[in-house]
């Protein structure tokens, strides 16, 4: 479903990306591992065409090259980032900024029925959806970031570190909830530091140093791999 | 007096909350201030001037015709004036739009001369009597229909899905995009509706201060210092804050000297920036990201 191609990018004369291969699959759920400053916002960026840095390679999204796209045209295709540090517009409510993820679309009946349906996978923003985001906890708008992602009814949901800044409790939450989301037929990439727990939902893995994948397989070989185990893991943590 | 001087200080206000509500307008979506709002509306006045003894329009017809039209050209200026030079530093823009000032300024003053004219009101002059004190209708005709352009303007921005999309914007540019928001659309249709609203201020004011080339300075200094009272970043409080410059205005050269009106105007926007640069409504100081 998406690919990317020998992706390069470079901010000035730093070079964020230097020559990743990349594919998602249609259904699958593939995680991104790498410590802070590896590149990895920075591809999520170049994906969704929203990263100020100079872009070089090629990227397909359903077969269809869409390097050099706005992001208004990415968006439509069917891809939605949930950014890092969640990006809620925060003088809105929380209706608002989930209807402001369907922007893009016309269709007012399937926006109002989307709209239930948000507020039925998470139930605690149905109670505060005349809220201002800004008077939200971490968690919750954490969940109006991911809500307002699929609000665009996205084919590829992309998410850039969901679980950063939130306790453990939610950061099983959220992953749970990406399982969910996936298994309604939303394909996933997922950023993370957090390893472990990344691994743990997703079907496949990808790990990035300096701007390079330097390691890639099945969440269960990434996982019993020595090297990713004591650079990712925290050593044998398992 | 006191009553007189209320109404005439919130007529007052209401021009200058047109204008600064056009300046807010433009700052919130692009971060730039657009010294030209003014001549803008100056230009435009002349244009309605034209419409009305050249072209013999009734004025209310004017009063329609005119913001449209002061829209189509803040809407056509954006298009090949900033557009352009939107990537580039605010600076830039900033510089530009003094530029415009002074083309717009001379245009006006090489076309229509440097003589002042007398522009007719939509109100009558004749001051009424309500409840005891002697009320101007041009003064209440002004608020009303400052009130009727600030109540369009709030059911666009609350409940149409373009306004959410602009305020979006103004909040998170990033975020905004990341749902598919068009940024230099928004840029757009800032500069349009400010034109418009523009327009209307300037309609407004000519009747009391003569329509001429350099009419819009003073108003537009006032419209600053308004605007900065309330923040820069926020219309409502761009309109409260013009309605206390007008009124601390009117009643300044009320009750002592009509001499130091622009002077004032002036030292409330060096006080704010001093001691309150955030405006005296603001909560907190949110930073942008």
């Amino acid at each position: 479903m998406l690919e990317c191609v020998d992706l390069t990018a470079r901010y000035g004369g730093i070079q964020a990306l230097a020559g990743v291969n990349l594919t998602v699959a249609a259904g699958e759920v593939v995680c991104l591992l790498g410590a802070n400053g590896a590149g990895k916002s920075t591809l999520l960026g170049a994906i969704t065409s929203s990263a100020p840095a100079r872009i070089g390679g090629v990227i397909r999204f359903q077969g269809q090259e869409i390097t050099g796209w706005s992001t208004e045209a990415i968006v439509r295709a069917g891809i939605a980032l949930v950014p890092e540090g969640r990006q809620l517009f925060p003088e809105l409510t929380v209706e608002e900024n989930l209807r402001m993820g369907a922007y893009l679309r016309r269709d007012r009946d399937a926006i109002a029925h989307d709209l239930e349906s948000m507020f039925e996978l998470f139930p605690r923003l149905r109670e505060r959806r005349g809220q201002i985001a800004a008077t939200l906890s971490g968690g919750e708008q954490q969940m109006v970031a991911i809500g307002r992602a699929l609000m665009s009814r996205p084919k590829l949901l992309l998410l850039d570190e969901p679980s950063l800044g939130l306790a453990p409790l939610l950061v099983r939450e959220i992953m749970s909830l990406i399982r969910t989301i996936n298994a309604k037929g939303t394909t996933v990439l997922l950023v993370e530091q957090n390893a472990h727990q990344a691994l743990q939902v997703s079907d496949r893995g990808y790990v990035i140093e300096k701007g390079r994948i330097v390691g890639a397989g099945s969440a269960a070989q990434l996982l019993s791999d020595p090297q990713i185990v004591n650079a990712y893991l925290g050593g044998a943590t398992t | 007096m006191l009553a007189q001087l209320i109404v005439s200080g919130l007529a007052l206000g209401s021009v200058y909350a047109l204008l600064g509500l056009a300046l807010v307008l433009i700052h919130k979506a692009t971060d730039i201030v657009n010294f030209a709002q003014g001549e803008m509306a100056m230009f435009m006045t002349f244009v309605a001037f034209v419409m009305i003894t050249q072209l013999e329009l009734p004025l209310p017809l004017v009063f329609v015709v005119a913001p449209l039209l002061g829209a189509a050209l803040a809407a056509v200026t954006e298009r090949i004036v900033m557009r352009p030079i939107s990537d580039g530093p605010p600076v830039n823009a900033l510089i530009v739009t003094i530029g415009l000032w002074i083309v717009f300024n001379h245009t006006a003053g090489w076309i229509w001369g440097y003589d002042p004219y007398r522009f007719p009101s939509l109100f009558p002059a004749d001051p009424v009597e309500i409840v005891g004190a002697r009320i101007s209708p041009n003064s209440l005709g002004i608020i009303a229909v400052a009130l009727a352009v600030m109540a369009g303007l709030y059911v666009f921005f609350e409940y149409t899905r373009e306004g959410t999309a602009m305020r979006a914007a103004s909040m998170n540019r990033r975020a905004a995009q990341l749902m598919g928001v068009n940024i230099k659309r928004v840029a757009f249709l800032s500069w349009t509706l400010a034109g418009g609203v523009g327009t209307v201020c300037g309609l407004l004011v000519a009747p009391i201060i003569f329509l001429d080339f350099e009419m819009m300075v003073s108003v537009l200094l006032k419209a600053f210092a308004g605007a900065i009272l309330g923040g820069f970043n926020s219309l409502p409080g761009a309109v409260i804050g013009c309605m206390l410059i007008g009124i601390a205005e009117t009643f300044f050269g009320g009750y002592v000297s009509t001499a130091f009106k622009d002077t004032f105007a002036f030292l409330v926007i060096v006080l704010v920036l001093m001691f309150r640069p955030s405006g005296l409504f603001s909560r907190t100081a949110v930073k942008k990201v």
